[in-house]
């Protein structure tokens, strides 16, 4: 099948976006609650590991996302142990997280370097939708997963903005005071949260090591869960804007590959850092415009910050 | 009002026993709590050493790669020294409850100020090349945390963020730079080099008792002192200290608040340049490299977290992480892979120095059954946003 250049740009859009996606999910449901998770490298690693060990021993792709889960929200349930209930600095315990992801799943998945996946994620044709001409096989001929990661923030935000529990989320992360106030247990709910985030984070990781690429490598995502960081920064902390922020990015991404193979007068790099230098405009701009009105903002005011009762 | 959220589950567990974690009304003991940490870390690590390995030989092997020969000292020196100057420019912005999450990116960027400077004029003699390196670095790394350090000041823009994201885009240019027309053609793989930097722009190395390190070490010791002389006893210091405090006080005292949070994030951006020019230099790596930077510029920022922001304990921890991270290269022969000694076990001190500093918010009680005590002091003083992002975060 011979794909244009835009065909190829657009698939490979959404091959690197949907694992950017899911991790931007995890990450966005932490920072809602007003946990920062900086650590979120490391846990796509584990995650990455973690689905790949699982799957290869227990001989059942499904089996093993859901070890990739159980790895993401294990480790990140240290973060949240660490920070929320203890009330450790969210930065430090972040970084320190990040580093030990980075070294532990190179050393627990040194048994399984370099094999490739056994039972990796199946692709799925839409019925019907897949032999539109033009667009068909570029959007409709995807790792199932890919469709799932479509769907989880139309969920979250569904929840988030329509329910009453997704108001808790939102008054957790707003303002911890008044929702501690009103029964609503901060540190229960950001534990909660930041380890079910954590479960998306490593879903990401397993689209990585049982999808995409099929193998484990050490250090394989090679930035990825950075980029979901940018992507819940870019969106506004926004659920639907997500899926814009992390295909966009992912084909960025995608077009740094296809300038190399295309020869193209433009340096990949700019490229790939086009989402960084967006972000940091992204936030300034935000900024501006609400400069007059400083408890405006698209950030959760209570970001990054320990919950004291009384304070 | 009792202060006591320690989670349903823990206190039940732990009420059996007759034990109750109970919160302070203010952080106590801070810097005990994350020594104590870093033992506890260290501990668990080598018995976790033991179990994996179960070998002997391991522990020796440990002792001989860092305090038990020469070499090994000199390994931790040569490890310490850049994380000596990132420790210090990732101190200076937490005076004033700033973080520079992008020491990594200023540092790159110093470094290729410094290359840009010596291919350029290749020809100068070794001390004002040098000299004009390392005044290019300073400045460079000075100019990426601008636009950082003003959103802060003047839009509020947390600078977590924008100073991580930064990075990338250092790392990124860094690539774009080591591909074009300074490219190495003797680099391969993964590692992106420029070629070398002149023979007479090197720092000389320089040797104590037999053991050999790089003199940016004393290059690095030498800042500390000066920044802590003049945090210490400039006016500039004096009203760091006031405004760290707490940034009401400092403008009700007609400090420039603003003004001085711009000046002291360049401080630390420009400090976090000289720290890559001094690698560079001075290091085994004589290239703009991608091999430069080991996550040197986040384990300074890890370094200056563990030193509570102190310069003169900054020189002190930057030793015990460059013996951490030496001591985990040592076991790379047996079956431990080198990315579980260097990063997983700074990360994983990291992570328990974080839970030291948070513990310091607690204290355990002894519970007499049928007895609700109150601790004395428990309705007084709303706690602190502890020392954390507390204040400094939200857009």
């Amino acid at each position: 099948m011979e794909l244009e250049l835009w065909q190829a740009a657009l698939l490979q859009a959404i091959v690197i976006g949907s694992p950017i996606l899911l991790a931007a999910c995890g990450e966005l449901l932490g920072q809602r609650v007003g946990v920062f998770n900086i650590g979120i490298e490391g846990v796509m690693l584990m995650g990455a590991v973690g689905g790949f060990m699982v799957a290869a021993e227990a001989g059942n792709v499904v089996v093993g996302l859901i070890g990739a889960a159980a790895f993401g929200a294990g480790f990140v349930f240290l973060f949240g142990l660490a920070t929320v209930v203890l009330r450790a600095n969210q930065v430090v315990a972040g970084f320190g997280l990040w580093l030990l992801g980075l070294g532990l799943s190179s050393q627990i998945g040194r048994p399984y370097t370099g094999k490739r996946a056994e039972h990796p994620i199946d692709h799925w044709e839409v019925p019907g939708l897949h032999e539109i001409p033009w667009m068909g096989d570029i959007l409709f001929e995807h790792l199932w997963l890919a469709y799932v990661a479509f769907l989880i923030p139309f969920f979250i935000a569904l929840v988030m903005f329509r329910t009453r529990h997704g108001l808790n989320i939102r008054s957790v992360g707003e303002d911890p005071g008044s929702a501690d106030a009103a029964g609503v247990s901060v540190i229960a709910w950001r534990l909660a949260y930041v380890v079910f985030g954590g479960a998306f984070i490593g879903l990401s990781g397993a689209f990585l090591s049982l999808g995409t690429v099929q193998n484990w490598t050490p250090f394989m995502t090679s930035g990825l869960g950075w980029i979901g960081l940018a992507v819940v920064i870019f969106a506004g902390w926004r659920p639907l804007l997500l899926i814009v922020g992390a295909y966009l990015f992912g084909g960025l991404r995608a077009l740094d590959f296809i300038a190399q193979s295309g020869g193209w007068n433009v340096p990949p790099e700019v490229l790939t850092m086009l989402p960084f230098i967006g972000t940091v405009a992204v936030l300034i701009l935000g900024a501006w415009r609400y400069r007059h009105r400083p408890d405006a903002g698209a950030a959760p005011r209570a970001l990054g910050q320990a919950f004291f009762r009384g304070s | 009002m009792i202060k006591r959220e320690s989670g349903r589950l823990g206190r039940w567990a732990m009420g059996c026993l007759g034990w109750r974690l109970e919160q302070r009304t203010e952080p106590r003991n801070q810097t005990a709590h994350r020594l104590a940490a870093i033992v506890v870390g260290v501990v668990i690590a080598l018995i976790a050493v033991q179990l994996a390995i179960g070998d002997e030989d391991a522990f020796d092997r440990i002792y001989r790669g860092t305090v038990g020969s020469k070499r090994g000292w000199s390994n931790i020196l040569d490890l310490a020294a850049p994380l000596l100057l990132t420790g210090l420019a990732a101190a200076v912005a937490l005076k004033l409850r700033r973080w520079n999450v992008g020491v990594e990116g200023q540092f790159f960027m110093g470094a290729f100020a410094a290359v840009a400077i010596a291919f350029q004029i290749e020809s100068m003699s070794g001390a004002p090349l040098l000299a004009l390196m390392f005044a290019g670095a300073a400045l460079c790394g000075a100019a990426w945390i601008a636009v950082p350090a003003i959103a802060r000041a003047y839009l509020n823009v947390n600078e977590i963020l924008t100073t991580l994201m930064l990075n990338f885009v250092a790392i990124l240019f860094l690539a774009y730079v080591a591909t074009g027309p300074w490219r190495n053609p003797q680099s391969q793989g993964s590692i992106l080099a420029t070629r070398d930097i002149p023979e007479q722009a090197r720092l000389p190395g320089v040797e104590v008792a037999a053991v050999e390190f790089s003199s940016g070490l004393l290059l690095g010791i030498a800042v500390a002192v000066v920044l802590w002389l003049v945090f210490r006893s400039t006016t500039f210091g004096y009203m760091v200290r006031t405004v760290g405090g707490s940034e009401k006080a400092g403008s009700y005292a007609g400090i420039n608040v603003r003004l001085l949070s711009v000046a002291v994030l360049l401080l630390s951006g420009g400090v976090a340049g000289v720290a890559g020019v001094a690698h560079m230099t001075g290091g085994d790596t004589n290239a703009y490299a991608t091999s430069l930077s080991n996550n040197t510029g986040y384990l300074g920022i890890a370094v200056a977290v563990l030193a509570g922001g102190s310069f003169p304990v900054v020189v002190l921890m930057a030793g015990i992480i460059g013996a951490i991270i030496s001591a985990g290269s040592a076991l790379r022969l047996l079956d431990v892979g080198s990315e579980l000694g260097s990063f997983g076990l700074t990360g994983f001190i990291l992570l328990m120095a974080a839970i030291g500093e948070g513990l310091a918010n607690y204290r355990l009680r002894r519970e007499r059954p049928g007895q609700e005590t109150l601790p004395p002091g428990d309705q007084a003083s709303p706690a602190p946003a502890a020392s954390g992002t507390g204040g400094s975060s939200g857009t």
